[in-house]
């Protein structure tokens, strides 16, 4: 038996081609985030909106199908507006896009915490240990570096809106057993993926900005909280004050609204609820008490409202009313500076030292 | 060969760090010295191809610098001066990142991340974060880091600055048993000439952005011509007016003799002569420039 | 000159060349549990000498108690014969070169030492005729007027230096002086300190880069886990380390031969062929006996001998013994 020798040893391995180079660094960006007790918890409530989403489309692909599951909520149902109840099919896209939109309204918030919860140690903790020269002088490019926080990003935005949606269109799709939901809806499968990918992209392209113009994480944090209020502050008081049509823009949330808006195609769905409205009230015209129209068998009533007036659910909301292009031109303005800061903050090593 | 670079030029504005900088080193251990603002950090950027030059030409083991930075970085590492980390991590998984960001896999380089922190002499300490470390782990964690995905060439600036005694002898023992034993070349630039001195064998000495001088070690601290130095216990003085009447020419500097002996005779005169004197001879020694001389001397034909 | 000025100390009485002019009587401190030093008991002369000391061996801890920052939690510290704790009147005969290196970055570095000489009581005139003389000193009247943020670290530290000395203290403690500096500045700064330590100032200077230490004098003190280990020359101590023999070098024209005749030698405990023709490597207990012995060896016939030099008699061995024993 030889003895074996205990010191340094030559390596002969495999080496990953260069493409795949920011996974490791993503990987190793996830790793660290998950050990927080708090990004988990997160994580975990921001699957809450869902949930409700996929408890949604299970029930409509059920009232589809007339199902007897239903027998003990029938009373409820009831309630639902005459064309619904004889036709659900013709008002699925319509429903399917209002449940997407209210999941991925509700979860803005959530991404936006995970977001500050994620996002801010991953380049500022590296200006403050001074990591960068560590990474540079490895065999990789800055690019790589960049792709691989973004990717860190990425991965908390995806488990937490995206895949959730995707897997909701499946249950959903599971429950109404017709492939025609699919030749209706495939547009919001797409739709919420791009979104996603767009709100990836934009939120996190942003974040690492901030994260690198500063050594200290919570003030990156604190910076992230404030512009998300105070856009949504200032866009609220311009809108009051100035009245004008681009007063919106001021808010960076509303922008994601505005391109959700139609990336969804809401304003077809609200179309569909707007006749579904307006032969509700002529029947209720015609009635002798009127029958206000239910809207998701949660028993809300709307408020009383005069003829001619139409409840502001089935309309553009007023902050949305503005060209998409305006949207684009933001978020697409916002990018390049954030690329832009970061390639000046995050130095390459060729410089004086 | 180790590298060699041909008339490199880098400016930043007005100031011109390597100035036709062209150099030929080695394989093995080659020592970097140069004063401070010499070019010697932008030659290393250079090298590691993380620096756009103005013009030349260089290849580091074989390898194009302008063309394929990535792949030279694929077979150098890199211990930097500065204190840096990968912030909240353990030692062991700060050691299997740097082997995953150099493209091995993650099982791969976690094993390989334990053989070299068994290597550099870390032992339980590698499970503790790294931001509890002290100076000379850390130090030897960088190491480690810079050497886990097998490199050819590891370039170390300035590894002991600032190290207690006991961590700059461990670092220099690692150091050149990575150069003697294991085949791989160094780089080495430090202040510190006598830590240059006995890991390199070979030396660089940068100024103002160009080559000052060059060789072995060895050549350039031989001394031109055959001097001894020579200290005795007793009176130094007498002892030299006993070889001056013997034809020696001599020296004194600092309570050491510097003693140069005529044609012909060999130690054997300071021996005799201290015998007659009753004297005792505590060292004797060829004298030898130290490299802080030949630093001196190269580095004085810039002023 | 500010005639209301109180000072604690008006005439300072010059110490005889035994006195210690740094003098620790049993003093300890610690922090919380932690022991900073304990119980050291020493006196530093004047001229220049070695603080040595591994990593947290309580090198920063001793400056501080010496200049006065910190309070000894037991035992007496006096400089110049006057305790040094919360004695603002001793720092006029003090200067300190921190291993910190914190600047007013913008500052450039003669408006810097300007500054530290008004601090010290110093009239504008005064301090504008100080800070010139210093600069030269140091040698940096040339870049005295560029801002410290563009300062290279051997700039820094001369700098550093020059603030010390700027109203000619008596006592200076340099902590690290030469940490990062070039070649070219380490040689002008320990030149500054050799003069410094021959015209009668008292310098101490801790610092890890032993060999430089030992060129710049003869005398150190040691201390490890905060206590002291060794004070005084170098070459005694070395002799009075029994535990470890002397090493000696030496190359002759017959190795073999020479190591034989050596063996013999009740004092010789070990004899080491070194490999390569690399001469032999000799362990003595008594190395009077045996360099005294020499020089007839090396007459005789066959064993003719080139070189002679002692391996451990320095700096780096003797810290090597006894910070590790």
């Amino acid at each position: 038996m030889p003895i074996f020798d205990q010191g340094y040893q030559h390596w002969q391995g495999a080496i990953s081609g260069h493409g795949l180079r920011w996974l490791a660094i993503t990987r190793q960006g996830v790793r660290q985030q998950l050990r927080r007790r708090r990004t988990k918890w997160l994580v975990s409530v921001a699957f809450v909106p869902a949930f409700m989403l996929a408890a949604f489309l299970v029930l409509w692909g059920l009232i589809e199908q007339n199902s007897t599951i239903l027998q003990p909520i029938m009373g409820l149902l009831q309630s639902l507006p005459e064309e619904i109840r004889s036709g659900p099919k013709s008002y699925r896209t319509a429903i399917w896009t209002w449940a997407f939109n209210t999941l991925f309204d509700v979860s803005q918030f959530f991404v936006m915490l995970l977001v500050l919860a994620v996002g801010p140690d991953l380049i500022s903790q590296d200006l403050r240990f001074n990591a960068i020269p560590l990474y540079l002088s490895r065999p990789i490019r800055r690019i790589d570096y960049y792709l691989g926080k973004l990717g860190v990003i990425g991965f908390f935005l995806a488990a937490v809106a995206i895949a959730p949606a995707v897997a909701a269109y499946v249950l959903g799709l599971a429950f109404s057993f017709d492939l025609g939901v699919l030749k209706d809806t495939w547009h919001l499968l797409v739709g919420s993926v791009a979104y996603g990918a767009i709100m990836v992209v934009s939120a996190g392209t942003l974040m690492l900005a901030i994260s690198s113009l500063s050594r200290n994480s919570r003030l990156v944090g604190a910076t992230w909280v404030g512009l998300w209020i105070m856009s949504n502050v200032t866009a609220g008081v311009l809108m009051t004050s100035v009245k004008q049509e681009w007063c919106p823009l001021f808010s960076y949330t509303t922008n994601f609204d505005r391109l959700r808006d139609e990336l969804l195609d809401m304003p077809a769905a609200r179309e569909k609820f707007l006749g579904l409205w307006k032969s509700g009230q002529n029947a209720a015209q015609e009635a002798v008490r009127p029958r206000f129209p239910f809207f998701r068998g949660r028993g809300r009533r709307p408020p009383p409202l005069s003829a001619g007036q139409t409840p502001p659910m089935l309309t553009t909301p007023v902050h949305l009313r503005f060209p998409l292009i305006w949207s684009v031109e933001v978020l697409g303005g916002l990018f390049v500076l954030s690329a832009w800061t970061l390639s000046t903050r995050v130095k390459s090593l060729d410089r004086l030292k | 060969m180790l590298f060699d670079l041909k008339s490199i030029r880098k400016t930043y504005g007005r100031i011109t760090a390597l100035n036709d900088l062209s150099v030929v080193a080695p394989l093995g251990a080659v020592g970097l010295l140069g004063p401070n603002g010499a070019g010697k950090t932008t030659m290393i950027r250079t090298l590691l191809g993380l620096i756009r030059i103005d013009s030349g030409e260089g290849e580091v083991l074989g390898i194009n610098i302008r063309r394929k930075p990535l792949q030279v970085r694929q077979i150098v590492g890199f211990v930097p001066e500065d204190e840096c980390l990968f912030p909240g991590v353990e030692g062991v998984e700060f050691v299997a990142y740097a082997g995953e960001l150099s493209g091995m896999g993650r099982t791969d380089a976690l094993q390989r991340a334990h053989e070299v922190l068994d290597y550099v002499g870390l032992g339980e300490a590698r499970y503790r974060k790294v931001d509890s470390y002290s100076t000379g782990m850390k130090q030897r964690l960088k190491i480690a880091s810079a050497i886990v995905h097998d490199p050819k060439l590891v370039i170390l600036d300035e590894p002991t600055n600032g190290m207690d005694p006991a961590g700059r002898i461990e670092v220099l023992e690692l150091a050149r048993d990575l150069c003697k034993n294991k085949g791989m070349s160094l780089l080495f630039s430090s202040h510190l000439l006598v830590d240059v001195e006995a890991v390199c064998d070979h030396v660089l000495v940068l100024g103002r952005g160009r080559l000052l001088a060059e060789g072995t070690i060895a050549e350039l601290t031989r001394s031109e011509r055959p001097i001894f130095e020579v200290r005795v216990k007793g009176d130094l003085a007498d002892f030299s007016n006993r070889l001056a009447r013997q034809g020696c020419t001599f020296e004194e500097l600092d309570g050491v003799l510097h003693v140069e002996l005529p044609d012909g005779r060999s130690q054997e005169l300071l021996w005799s002569t201290a015998s007659d004197a009753g004297e005792q001879i505590r060292m004797l020694k060829p004298l030898r420039n130290t490299l802080e001389e030949v630093f001196f001397k190269a580095v004085s034909e810039l002023a | 000159m500010n005639s209301t000025k109180t000072s604690v100390i008006e005439e300072l009485p010059m110490p005889s060349m035994n006195s210690a002019i740094v003098e620790f009587r049993g003093v300890s401190k610690w922090y919380g549990n932690v022991i900073g030093v304990n119980k050291l008991t020493l006196g530093i002369p004047a001229g220049v000498t070695g603080l040595l000391g591994p990593n947290g061996a309580g090198k920063s801890t001793f400056l501080q108690l010496a200049t006065g920052q910190l309070r000894p939690s037991q035992g007496t510290v006096t400089v110049l014969g006057h305790r040094a704790w919360n004695n603002p009147g001793l720092n006029r005969f003090i200067g300190l070169c921190p291993e910190q290196d914190a600047f007013y970055e913008w500052m450039t570095g003669r408006q810097f030492i300007d500054m530290c000489a008004k601090l010290d009581g110093m009239s504008t005139r005064e301090a504008a005729d100080a800070t010139a003389k210093v600069l030269d000193e140091v040698g940096m009247t040339e870049h005295a007027d560029r801002a410290v943020g563009g300062y290279s670290k051997g700039m820094r530290q001369r700098t550093k230096i020059a603030q010390a000395l700027v109203h000619d203290p008596l006592v200076l403690f340099l902590d690290e002086p030469l940490t990062g500096t070039d070649p070219l500045a380490r040689r002008d700064l320990i030149n500054i300190i050799r003069r410094l330590g021959a015209s009668g100032k008292s310098v101490i200077l801790s610092s890890h880069v032993l060999h430089e230490v030992e060129s710049v004098t003869p005398h150190v003190v040691l201390i490890n886990h905060g206590r002291l280990v060794a004070e005084g020359n170098v070459r005694e101590i070395r002799d009075l380390i029994d535990a470890h023999p002397h090493r000696i070098a030496i190359k002759s024209e017959n190795d073999r031969l020479l190591a034989s005749k050596l063996v013999v030698f009740d004092d010789v405990v070990g004899v080491e062929l070194v490999r390569a023709g690399g001469g032999i490597l000799v362990e003595t207990r008594s190395p009077d006996a045996f360099y005294s012995r020499l020089c007839s060896l090396a007459l005789e016939h066959g064993t003719a001998i080139e070189q002679v030099e002692s391996q451990d008699d320095n700096l780096d061995a003797v810290f090597r013994y006894l910070v590790n024993s």
